[in-house]
Parts: structure tokens; sequence; C-alpha cells
């Protein structure tokens, strides 16, 4: 039977309804994950990359320093992340970026990095296979990542 | 100083960072394999002792205008490097007579990761004997 695309009247306020509580559920659920990644200290993390690498030259040669707009790129990219994944080790870069990176053995990692352009870069080795590629930040992670990086953390 | 890099010839990248390598097994980071910009900075273990490798790290470490720790090294060999599709050339500099670039960095940042993840897959970490891990 094919469903109206418009549903009016009564049934359509329980639709409406039933739409509204579906959607406050699911920024619950994402609250939790966010929350999820404090408790596990990846923001706070990302809080001690800023303080350390906030200088030039912070690896003793010529690295950029982390600036306050990458740090908010990174927050933001992690909070666009689906429910339950696992939480990065968080690093930087000397050109100035920041990484996430999910590792398992040398040759099933990714690692994401958060460069000052508002760009996001990635490179994940798993097994003999090699995927790269980059995408704009502000967008938040995309279906293709979250599934790179479920190949890395998952099937130890 | 020697023109030429030959393909066994070991490089050390120095870890003055905590968090380019990882302690629960050791191993480096790719992170430490991103250049700034067109090269990166690695020391040739050519004709050096042990103990003149550390006094080159712990200089550079030290004479930073914020002093840094320096947590070890990474060494590769450079055949590895060029497996990568990069370049290693002598580049000596005041107090580091066997200091050397990588370079021919492709230009996209994804393709940089992929060769500094490829390199940081074979480098061995080896801990300052004198710093703390």
């Amino acid at each position: 039977m094919m469903m109206p695309s418009v549903v009016s009247g009564y049934v359509g306020e329980i639709a409406d309804f039933v739409a509204q509580k579906m959607k406050n559920s699911r920024e619950l659920l994402q609250e939790s994950n966010v929350l999820s990644f404090v408790a596990k200290g990846t923001f706070q993390q990302l809080d001690e990359i800023f303080r350390d690498c906030s200088l030039d030259g912070w690896d003793s040669d010529k690295a950029k320093p982390i600036s306050g707009e990458v740090l908010l790129c990174a927050r933001g990219f992690l909070n666009s992340f689906p429910l339950g994944m696992e939480a990065p080790e968080v690093g930087a870069e000397p050109d100035g970026a920041i990484t996430l990176e999910w590792y398992r053995s040398p040759n099933k990692v990714i690692s994401i990095s958060i460069n000052p352009d508002g760009w996001m870069y990635y490179a994940a080795l798993i097994g003999t296979s090699k995927r790269h590629g980059a995408d704009f930040s502000l967008m938040g992670v995309s279906d293709d990542l979250v599934e790179i990086i479920s190949q890395v953390t998952k099937g130890d | 100083m020697n023109g030429f890099i030959a393909p066994n010839e070991l490089l050390a990248r120095y870890i003055p960072f905590s968090r380019w390598f990882r302690k629960q097994d050791l191993t480096v980071k790719q992170d430490a394999f991103i250049p700034q910009d067109s090269e990166l900075s690695v020391t040739r273990h050519l004709r050096l002792t042990e103990e003149d490798i550390w006094k080159i790290g712990r200089k550079i470490a030290e004479g930073m205008s914020t002093p840094r720790n320096l947590y070890g090294r990474a060494d590769v060999k450079t055949s590895h490097v060029i497996a990568q599709r990069l370049n290693v050339v002598p580049q000596p500099v005041d107090g580091n007579p066997n200091h050397a670039n990588i370079i021919n960095w492709p230009p996209d940042k994804d393709a940089r990761k992929m060769c500094a993840l490829g390199i940081a897959k074979v480098t061995h970490f080896v801990a300052n004997p004198e710093g703390k891990v």
C-alpha cells in the first residue's frame, strides 16, 4: 500500500509528535556520545595539545602553532560522530594540524588531520589496503569515514 | 660531507613530543613524519656513535626557547623513505653536519599522510637512555 507523502489532520499531528520525540531522543543520545568522549578524556587531550603546541617551533624545529580555530574545528568534528564510536588518540603535526588516530597495529591504523584551512585529511592502512582522502571538517564525519574507522577498530 | 645518501643508510628523526609515539608498544605515529612545509629534518647515522646521535638530539631539544624533553628517536632506513617516492638530501647545519632533509613530498596533505604512515610503519623507536618515556 502506498503511504501518502503528506499526512494531515489528527494523524499528521501524531506523526509530527513522533518525529519530534525521535529527534529529541537522537539528540540526547548524540549528547551522551559527546559525554562519552569527555569521559574518555578526548576533549581534555585536545586542550592539552592546544596548550603544548600553541607556540612556533613546538617540535624543537619549525612547527607551526596549533590555532584556536583548529581546536574548535576538531571539537566540532568530534561532536558529529555517531553513537558508539571508539574514542581516538589525539596528536599534533608540524604543519599546525590536530590529529585523531585509531590504532590496532602498524598495519591497521587510521589518522585524520584537522588542518588550519578547515579541511580534514585522512589516511588509513588496513592490511594491504590503503585509503586516503579529504573533506571539509565543518561538514562533520562522513558515513564513508565512519566505515573506514570501523574497519580499523573492529574484528581484532 | 658525503653528497650521496646510500639506500642502506640509517636516518634518525628525533622525538621531542610525547604524542609522537605510542607508549603501549613503543611504535611511532605518522604525526612525526609530516613536514611543516616542503622538507622534513632527519639526522644521518653515518660515522656517528650512539652517544654522538643522542648529543645532537639533546642539543636540538634543549636549545629551543621552550626546551623540550627528548623522548627518543625514530630510526628508518633511507630505502624505506625512497620506497614512498620521496628523496633524502644532505643539508649540513651548524652543530649537525649529518643533518639531511626528506624532500619531494606530494602537494596533497592526504597523500603526505599516506607516505608518513608508510614510513612510520617501518621505523624503529629508540628511547633516550637519559630521558623519560
